[in-house]
């Protein structure tokens, strides 16, 4: 029986429809990583996975059974789940306090509910901060006490948004193996946001690429809004309407199109210099990431872009970090959006 | 001028100090009246200010302009409606009401309740959203989680009602109207001093004031001190 089933599952803010999931299926004891630009729906699917807002339309299914919105029935469910926001806030309380909150809302006695909470803080490392009032705690630390209050509950999923998002690097650290260890110790269902793929990948065995509230391929990353035109005879795709690249076979009007990174090349200005020119675009590298024997490249040509090379071509290239540079599309680097 | 006021705090002095039994009844019944008033009106508008700021309803601007409205409604006008509905001859007339310190709280409560109601508003409108959401996904019912918010408010909770008791003991037409200034029995500090004053005694109505704002000093300072305490991280 699968963890969570949505179907047909929207939300909408203010007549926009921010979220729509046709149909997204999470198995218990796995980890689960959203991925996607600010805006793409992560924290809103986030918030409809912890049972805090109802889906405006669709049917969430929690251990096979349908969610009914009504407050009465959610909580003794959505006890069994717990959210750490992407900036947690702390009860104007002690720390300690603050941790043990989930155990007193279930009714736990004063020495249980302290024992656990001192647990928890030791499992994140805060326990010397326990008596401290918890709104003097730094980002990091503040990140880490909303993970062990999360902790405290004993939940069978953890939901994270951006849990590493707005922590110093060495928090960030700390964060990751803590949440490593929820998942790999405790056996904890993990489903977590984040812009980074490496953080994805280091921490989730499944990754759900979103955008634009909709569910994209693996390519989510350099999913864009385009417009497409016809010209000379041939269709263009107008990325973000800056840059104009060939497509073929997509009707003319507004469409979303997946670029894919291995076919977006990258030439230096020495390089590029030499070649024909038609078709380059200039932009510059603004963060290169080692990933196993790939090199992944990210780009502003206007807008974000990404490029993925090997380690090999990205030595013969020269380029890096903050270099201007030339970038060429290979034909058939971009393709409408499924 | 500099005399007249140091007569009047020398006699507001030897006023308390002769522990005179008129004197403490007096500020028995304005303060039993403020207190009876404004636990009612808190008792009943905090958790009425609460729904209005976190439910999302129909008429809720018309609802808030209305109570706005109802922060400049004169003590007279309270006076003359609650003499209406109290005396003889009125709906509430057979209850015997009138003339007495339960018609003065009635009054009063009237008076506090939308000051309550909009400080309570606007104290939980403040409070951050993740508040309610943290509790919920911690694993609070609604209640609990509501009380999540009323603590995190709980300053400008205190506040509303120690700006609703300062509105009710320093009122006079409420007092006057609906409790007659009868001596023994509803005359309170604001009424005595409206009459002293009626009466050309000048330094009694002058000396009545300084114990009035002394008491409400007093209780000022209590409140700030349960505020203080609770304030802290604890």
């Amino acid at each position: 029986m699968s963890l969570f089933v949505l179907k047909d599952v929207q939300q909408i803010f203010k007549g926009r429809t921010v979220l729509d999931l046709p149909e997204l299926v999470l198995e218990a004891g796995q980890s689960y990583a959203l991925l996607g630009p600010n805006g793409s729906g992560k924290t809103t699917l986030l918030h409809i996975l912890a049972l805090l807002h109802a889906p405006a339309e669709g049917r969430v299914f929690y251990k096979g059974r349908e969610i009914n919105w009504k407050a009465n029935y959610l909580t003794p469910i959505r006890r069994e789940l717990v959210l750490v926001d992407q900036h947690p806030i702390m009860f104007s309380t002690t720390v300690v306090k603050n941790v043990e909150y989930g155990l007193k809302v279930r009714g736990f006695n004063s020495a249980k509910r302290r024992q656990t909470a001192m647990e928890s803080l030791e499992r994140v490392g805060m326990q010397d901060f326990a008596n401290r009032p918890a709104h003097q705690l730094s980002g990091g630390e503040t990140q880490r006490v909303a993970i062990a209050r999360a902790m405290a509950c004993s939940p069978e999923v953890m939901l994270f948004d951006e849990p590493t998002a707005s922590v110093d690097v060495e928090n960030q650290a700390v964060i990751e193996k803590i949440i490593e260890s929820i998942r790999k110790e405790k056996g904890i269902t993990v489903i977590f946001s984040t812009h980074k793929r490496l953080e994805a990948s280091r921490l989730a065995e499944n990754r759900i690429f979103l955008f634009e509230g909709k569910l994209t391929g693996p390519g989510g990353d350099n999913l864009l809004p385009g417009s497409v035109v016809r010209r000379n005879g041939r269709n263009v795709c107008i990325l973000r309407e800056k840059v104009e690249v060939e497509i073929s076979r997509v009707p003319e009007g507004p469409c979303r199109v997946l670029v894919n990174p291995e076919k977006v090349r990258i030439y230096s200005m020495d390089r590029a210099g030499k070649m024909f020119s038609d078709g380059l675009i200039p932009g510059k590298v603004l963060q290169m990431t080692a990933d196993g024997e790939y090199i992944k490249v990210l780009m502003d040509i206007g807008f974000p872009i990404r490029s993925v090379m090997t380690r090999q071509e990205a030595a013969e290239s020269g380029i890096l970090v903050g270099d201007e540079v030339m970038v060429a599309f290979d034909p058939g680097a971009v393709q409408p959006a499924p | 001028m500099d005399s007249f006021l140091m007569h009047s705090l020398a006699e507001a002095a030897r006023m308390l100090w002769s522990l005179d039994p008129e004197l403490y009844f007096i500020v028995y019944v304005s303060l039993y009246v403020s207190f009876m008033s404004t636990l009612i009106a808190s008792v009943m508008g905090i958790p009425l200010g609460f729904i209005v700021a976190v439910r999302e309803f129909r008429g809720k601007r018309v609802l808030i302009t209305v109570l706005n409205t109802l922060l400049a409604l004169p003590t007279v006008v309270i006076g003359v409606l609650g003499y209406a509905f109290l005396s003889r001859r009125g709906v509430f007339g057979d209850l015997g009401l009138l003339y007495t310190p339960w018609a003065i709280v009635i009054g009063q409560v009237i008076l506090i309740l939308p000051w309550v109601m909009i400080f309570t508003l606007s104290a939980v409108s403040r409070i951050d959203q993740r508040y309610r959401r943290t509790a919920m996904t911690l694993g609070a019912s609604t209640l609990q989680a509501s009380l999540v918010i009323a603590r995190e408010a709980r300053f400008g909770l205190l506040a509303a009602v120690i700006a609703a008791f300062g509105r009710v003991i320093a009122e006079v037409g409420i007092a006057m109207m609906l409790g007659g200034n009868i001596k023994g029995f509803t005359r309170t500090m604001t009424t005595a001093m409206a009459l002293e004053h009626n009466k050309g005694e000048f330094v009694l109505a002058l000396a009545l004031g300084v114990v009035l704002l002394t008491v409400s000093l007093f209780m000022n300072i209590f409140l700030q001190v349960v505020q203080g305490r609770y304030g802290s991280a604890r």
